[in-house]
Parts: C-alpha cells; sequence; structure tokens
C-alpha cells in the first residue's frame, strides 16, 4: 500500500493516524502530486484538527507534557526536511505509545534516532541562524525597516521567527527565505508577526530591487571584526569548523565587494 | 577621530580578554527591545576561530596602570582613544538591531582613577538600559579599587560582572601588576557575590528565578604562562573560586608575548594554547563533573598531562575503577567515564528506565566508544575488543593516536556550552 499525502506536517501526521486506526503499516508514503507509475496510490486528505487529535491520543497515554514534547520533536523533524522522515514519524509514535514515554529519551533504539537526529540537527540549525542571520536597515520606503535573506538547509523560519518578533518587537522587520520562497514579516505598529509565501519576483515583498545592497554599519562591523582577531592565535580550519562556508553567503561581514560600495 | 577609529583602536585593545559568553541569563526584565538567550548565541567567528558573540570594547586604552603583560599599560607607546558613552551606546544599539550581537561586553583600562573609569562606564551602561530601552546582554568588568557604591550599580545594571585575578599567585600579582593589590580584586568579588546571594532571598518563592542583581553572575580570568605558576596552584585557585566565590566561569587566557621584559617570556615565545586547552577541559571536570582539583593535579604531578584529556589522565591513575556497567553504574561514576558526557550519561539514564542498553546501540546515545569502550562492560560483556596494558592504553588515548591537536585546543566557548563535549 503506497499512501500519498499532502505535502505538510498535517498530512503526515493524517498518514500516522490512518496506519494506527487500519493497523497497517503502508509501504511507502508520497507527498504531494506525484504518484509512481503504474502503482496503486491511496489518496488521503488531511484531517482537520490532526495535531490536536494526535496530542490528545498521545496525552490519555504518557500525559500531556510528553505529549507536547512528542509533538514538538516531530515538528522540527519534519521541518528538518530529511528524506523518509514519514514513516519515521509512525513508527515515533508507536513507540511512545508502546513506552508509554517519550521516546526522546531512548536514543539507543533506531526507531526513536531517526526523529532524535533530525529534530536535533533542525534545532541546533535554528538556534545558529538566531546567532548569524543579518539585518540590513534601509529607510528608502519611507519607515525604517530592516530585512533579512537565508536559504538554510532546514526549514528554520517557523522556528526562529518568535525569537526575532520578541526579540526585535520595536522594529519592523522581514526575513526571507530564499530557499522556500517564503517570509515572515514583523509589524512594530501593532506587534503582528505573519508568514507570506513569495509567489514571484514582482510580489511586493520580493523587495530586493528597492532594497539597497549596502548598510553604512556593514564595514564599520567588518573593520572591527578585523582588528578583534588575535594574529597570533590565527586558526582559519577551526573558523571554518565553527562558520562552513555555505552559511556565510548572507553575512554581511564576509561581503567582499563591502569597500567598493562604500 | 572618527568613532570607526575608536572602534577599531579599542575593539583590539580588548580582545586578549577571552570570555565571549552571553548565556546564564534568565529572568530580567527586559526593556523596551532586546532580551537575553539563557544558552547564549554565537553571532561570527573571527579568523583565530574564536565566537563573536559580544560587541567587545574598552571604554578607553588610557591606563594609569603598569602591568607587565598587557599591551595598554601606561609605559607602553600605544595609540591611545576613549569612548563618550553616548557613542559607545549607541553603537551597541546599532549592531544589536542588524543582530551582529547579542549584547555588550564593556571593560576599560584604569583612565585617571577607578571611580572615574567606572562612572563612564556605567553612564554607557545607563544610557543602554534607561534611555535605549536595552533588554539585551550586558557584561561589564568591575575595576579593581573602584567603590563599592559603583560596584554595586554596575550589578544592578549588567548581566554578568568580572573582575579578573590575572595571576594565579600573590607573587606574580606583585611581580606583573604592582598596581594591583589582593584585596582590590577579591573585595569587590565578594561584594557581588553576597550582592546577588541578598537579591535572590529578597525575591518571592515564586519569582526566584528572577535575578535583578547580575542575573548571570560573575566571572574571571587568569593569565597562563606569564609567571611561573602550576596548574595545580591554578586549579586550586579556580576551585576556590567556584567554590567560595561562587563564579560562574573561569577564563584561562594563553599570554601572548607582546611586552618585551627579563621578568616575562621571551617575545619569540609560543602562546602556550595546548596547556589552556587543559586547563579548560580541567575546569569542565570541576564544574560539572564533580571532581576536585586535586584529583586532577597533586603535589607529585603538578601539571596536567598535555598528551591525554584530565579525565583520560585520571582514569589511567585509576585503572581500579573500571570497568563499569552501562546498565548498572549511577549518574556520577559514569561522569567518570572517558568518552561519556553529562548529555549521554543523563541518556544512559534515561534509557535505563524503559530497557535494558545493548552493546551495538551504544554509540547511538552519544558514548564516544573509541574511548569508552576501554572503561565499560554492558550486559555482562567488556565493550572493547581486548584488554589492553596500561602503557597501551595510554597510547590509545592519547593525541597521538590521530587526533587534530590544533583544532581541538581552540573550541568555542560557547559551542563548548550549547554541545556535550563527551569528555
Ligand atoms: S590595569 Fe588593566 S589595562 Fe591597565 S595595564 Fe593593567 S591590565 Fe592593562
Amino acid at each position: 500500500m503506497i499512501l500519498r499525502i499532502e505535502d505538510s506536517f498535517e498530512g503526515i501526521l493524517t498518514a500516522a493516524a490512518w496506519s494506527l486506526r487500519n493497523n497497517q503499516v503502508p509501504d511507502a508514503v508520497i507527498r504531494g502530486s506525484d504518484c509512481p507509475l503504474l502503482m496503486d496510490c491511496h489518496m488521503l486528505s488531511t484531517e482537520d484538527d490532526i495535531t490536536d487529535k494526535h496530542f490528545r491520543y498521545l496525552s490519555r497515554i504518557i500525559g500531556d507534557k510528553a505529549a507536547a514534547d512528542v509533538i514538538f520533536e516531530l515538528r522540527c523533524a519534519f521541518l528538518a526536511e530529511t528524506p523518509g522522515i514519514e514513516l519515521a514519524v509512525l513508527e515515533y509514535i508507536k513507540l511512545a505509545v508502546r513506552l508509554k514515554l517519550d521516546p526522546s529519551s531512548c536514543e539507543d533504539l533506531p526507531e526513536a534516532r531517526a526523529i532524535t537526529t533530525a529534530a536535533r540537527r533542525c534545532l541546533r540549525m535554528s538556534h545558529s541562524y538566531k546567532g548569524i542571520l543579518r539585518f540590513r536597515k534601509t529607510s528608502n520606503i519611507g519607515v525604517d525597516l530592516y530585512f533579512a535573506d537565508i536559504d538554510s538547509d532546514c526549514n528554520v523560519l517557523p522556528l526562529i521567527a518568535d525569537h526575532f518578533a520578541d526579540r526585535f518587537r520595536d522594529q519592523n522587520f522581514i526575513i526571507r527565505d530564499l530557499k522556500r520562497n517564503n517570509a515572515v514579516c514583523h509589524e512594530a505598529a501593532d506587534g503582528k508577526t505573519y508568514f507570506v509565501k513569495l509567489e514571484s519576483s514582482n510580489d511586493p515583498l520580493a523587495l530586493s530591487v528597492a532594497l539597497p545592497g549596502y548598510d553604512q554599519m556593514d564595514k564599520i562591523w567588518q573593520d572591527y571584526l578585523k582588528h578583534l582577531s588575535i594574529p597570533e592565535r590565527e586558526n582559519r580550519n577551526l573558523q571554518r569548523s565553527n562558520l562552513p562556508h555555505k552559511y556565510r553567503k548572507h553575512m554581511t561581514e564576509f561581503s567582499l565587494d563591502l569597500r567598493d560600495q562604500a | 577621530m572618527l568613532i570607526s577609529d575608536k572602534l577599531n583602536i579599542l575593539g583590539e585593545s580588548a580582545r586578549y580578554d577571552v570570555s565571549c559568553s552571553s548565556s546564564g541569563s534568565t529572568g530580567r526584565d527586559s526593556g523596551s527591545f532586546g532580551s537575553a538567550a539563557v544558552s547564549g548565541i554565537c553571532h561570527s567567528w573571527t579568523e583565530d576561530g574564536r565566537c563573536v558573540s559580544l560587541l567587545k570594547v574598552l571604554m578607553t586604552n588610557h591606563c594609569e596602570y603598569d602591568c607587565l603583560y598587557c599591551i595598554n599599560r601606561r609605559s607602553n607607546d600605544h595609540v591611545r582613544a576613549i569612548f563618550e558613552p553616548e557613542e559607545l551606546a549607541d553603537l551597541t544599539i546599532s549592531f544589536y538591531r542588524r543582530n551582529m550581537i547579542e549584547g555588550l561586553f564593556l571593560s576599560s583600562a584604569v583612565w585617571r582613577s577607578p571611580d572615574q573609569t567606572m562612572e563612564r562606564m556605567i553612564r554607557t551602561l545607563e544610557l543602554l538600559r534607561d534611555h535605549h530601552g536595552f533588554g539585551g546582554y550586558i557584561h561589564a568588568k568591575a575595576i579593581p579599587g573602584a567603590s563599592s557604591t559603583l560596584i554595586h550599580r554596575m550589578g544592578m545594571l549588567a548581566d554578568r560582572v568580572s573582575i579578573n585575578v590575572e595571576q594565579a599567585t600573590t607573587a606574580g600579582l606583585k611581580l606583573l601588576a604592582p598596581d594591583k593589590s589582593v584585596h582590590s580584586l577579591a573585595q569587590p568579588m565578594l561584594q557581588l557575590r553576597d550582592g546577588r546571594q541578598e537579591y535572590k532571598e529578597l525575591m518571592p518563592r515564586s519569582q526566584v528565578k528572577k535575578q535583578v542583581f547580575m542575573p548571570a553572575g560573575q566571572s574571571t580570568q587568569i593569565i597562563i604562562g606569564a609567571s611561573s605558576e602550576n596548574d595545580k596552584q591554578i586549579l586550586r585557585m579556580s576551585q576556590k573560586l567556584y567554590d567560595d566565590y561562587q563564579l560562574k566561569r573561569v577564563y584561562y587566557s594563553a599570554y601572548i608575548p607582546i611586552n618585551s621584559n627579563p621578568l616575562l617570556p621571551s617575545i619569540w615565545s609560543a602562546p602556550p594554547l595546548l596547556r589552556e586547552h587543559r586547563l579548560y577541559q580541567a575546569d569542565w571536570l570541576l564544574r560539572f563533573y564533580k571532581f576536585k582539583s586535586d584529583e586532577l593535579v597533586s603535589d607529585a604531578n603538578p601539571e596536567l598531562d598535555l598528551e591525554l584529556d584530565p579525565k583520560c589522565a585520571w582514569a589511567l591513575q585509576h585503572l581500579d575503577f573500571f570497568p563499569v556497567d552501562i546498565n548498572r553504574a549511577d549518574y556520577q561514576t559514569l561522569l567518570r567515564v572517558p568518552g561519556i558526557g553529562t548529555i549521554s550519561a543523563r541518556r544512559i539514564m534515561a534509557a535505563r528506565r524503559s530497557h535494558s542498553l545493548r552493546p551495538e546501540n551504544l554509540s547511538g546515545i552519544g558514548i564516544v566508544l573509541k574511548r569508552a569502550s576501554w572503561f565499560i562492560t554492558c550486559q555482562g560483556k567488556y565493550v572493547a575488543p581486548f584488554y589492553p596494558e596500561a602503557s597501551k592504553l595510554r597510547f590509545l588515548l592519547s593525541d597521538k593516536a590521530g587526533r587534530k591537536r590544533q583544532d581541538v585546543r581552540q573550541i568555542s566557548l560557547e559551542e563548548l556550552q550549547y554541545h556535550d563535549t563527551a569528555n
């Protein structure tokens, strides 16, 4: 049996619910519209309130807190975008039911580790992005606006949005995820934070054209960091292992062209 | 002088202070913007591989004192600068709003007098907290010899306050920092400890986590290798600072020869980076593994073994303690096993509540089997492939067995806090 589901966390939870109710493990779970040629795919529509249903089911067995932790762990694993996570979600829920506890405490078991490893990777990456994300400021559009671009391997934006909305609550900002074409916006005036899909380059939020590539603080920051480094301890290997090149793309201190733009 | 020029001069002057942490602050009421993250956040890494979390800068590098090891000493011919409090507060806010930093690390040389220096620093912090409504992290250095009123005020404004003891012995201090007395260093540390305790006791039970006075506690720094102190003296002092002064962190800074003086190591000598790394590992054992300094260094062996990490060195001297059984040992015993860190020990304890661990699943739980296997049994079986002789085991555990020494010795402090080291 192959299940075809909507490409979302709720879609995956729907597949897990189907499997638990029918006491049947599907051979594969496929997200989106593509179904392998000549294969019999069973299409599942995403159930309403499926996250709540799972929470209620789990909390009867392992308690509210552990159930909430399990759902959070699964959500982080989903956001890690690791291939094959669909069946791992089902195994993880079954393990919680079988052991009557939050399986994150059983990392020696492969069924638990598939989820905890993915979730941890995503959480670590979101922690890193809380640091390496850089805002540039512009007043070109009539108000002070801070904007940042990311293109992270894991889908960290849903996990970091609250951190920035709380920290910069009096600041208008936009963080664009260039890899997934979406963005989170925060408006200082009413404290609202919301996600938007960047449909095309004509989208008002696809602001690349309106936004300057340079902020006067960029070069000051870059020069300061050069002076902060101790020459006698230079260790670029360590710098690289802490901050691989792929993360530096949107970090102002690593923009080579700052001098020309000044 | 341009503000950016001041920043470069005063950033360069501050770079030998190794503390970079922005962690450990809980419960301070945030202002109109900004916050402190309990686990701390690294924002960048400089070319020396160190994490940048805070805007680390001096208020001024004009100094009345003449500490032999310091680049800012009075007798050095050195470019000098001083920030106006408004300039530094504005810079901090500008960097913070762009998410370049977690906050400010403000230190200073002694400008005119300890009190006048502290007043200028405090003015900067007041501008940040009261005028800008800044709720981010602030680490401030108290100036030895400043009045107790100013020390207290700093504790109210900063998340963390530190006073660098710099030397591990009184003789070292007298010789290398003649303007500083033991009393001028110890007294403010005790005042800060007591102040923190008093505020803690004043808080209602429901809000014990809301610490208004120096919520991230205090720390200090010791320079390694500028004088003749040994590791035993250094670790004993660290132990005392943790136990009696209730410090949160002791930082170790390998002395980098900047000044030429017959009392100092030659200007051509290399900074003792590996020794610094071993001290950090030993310090980790004091803080999180319940080791005592006397277990790691002794009168007979006053220096840490440079070829082995201190926990492996301890294990080799206590082979009769091993092997321990993974499914039966208590938490503290597990922590003594090389290759098992605090996180893997917790995972072992948690997993054991529901089932017995199997040898083939041990690496999945985070145990570094390359080191741990020689010291553990699991389900009645010795985990390593053979029982080695002590000399062979020493080789297998040492850096010679293939670890990359250059890269591990300057491990980022913030990373150390965030990840388990599986010591
Ligand atoms: S008081 Fe501080 S800045 Fe001045 S010389 Fe001594 S260590 Fe350097």
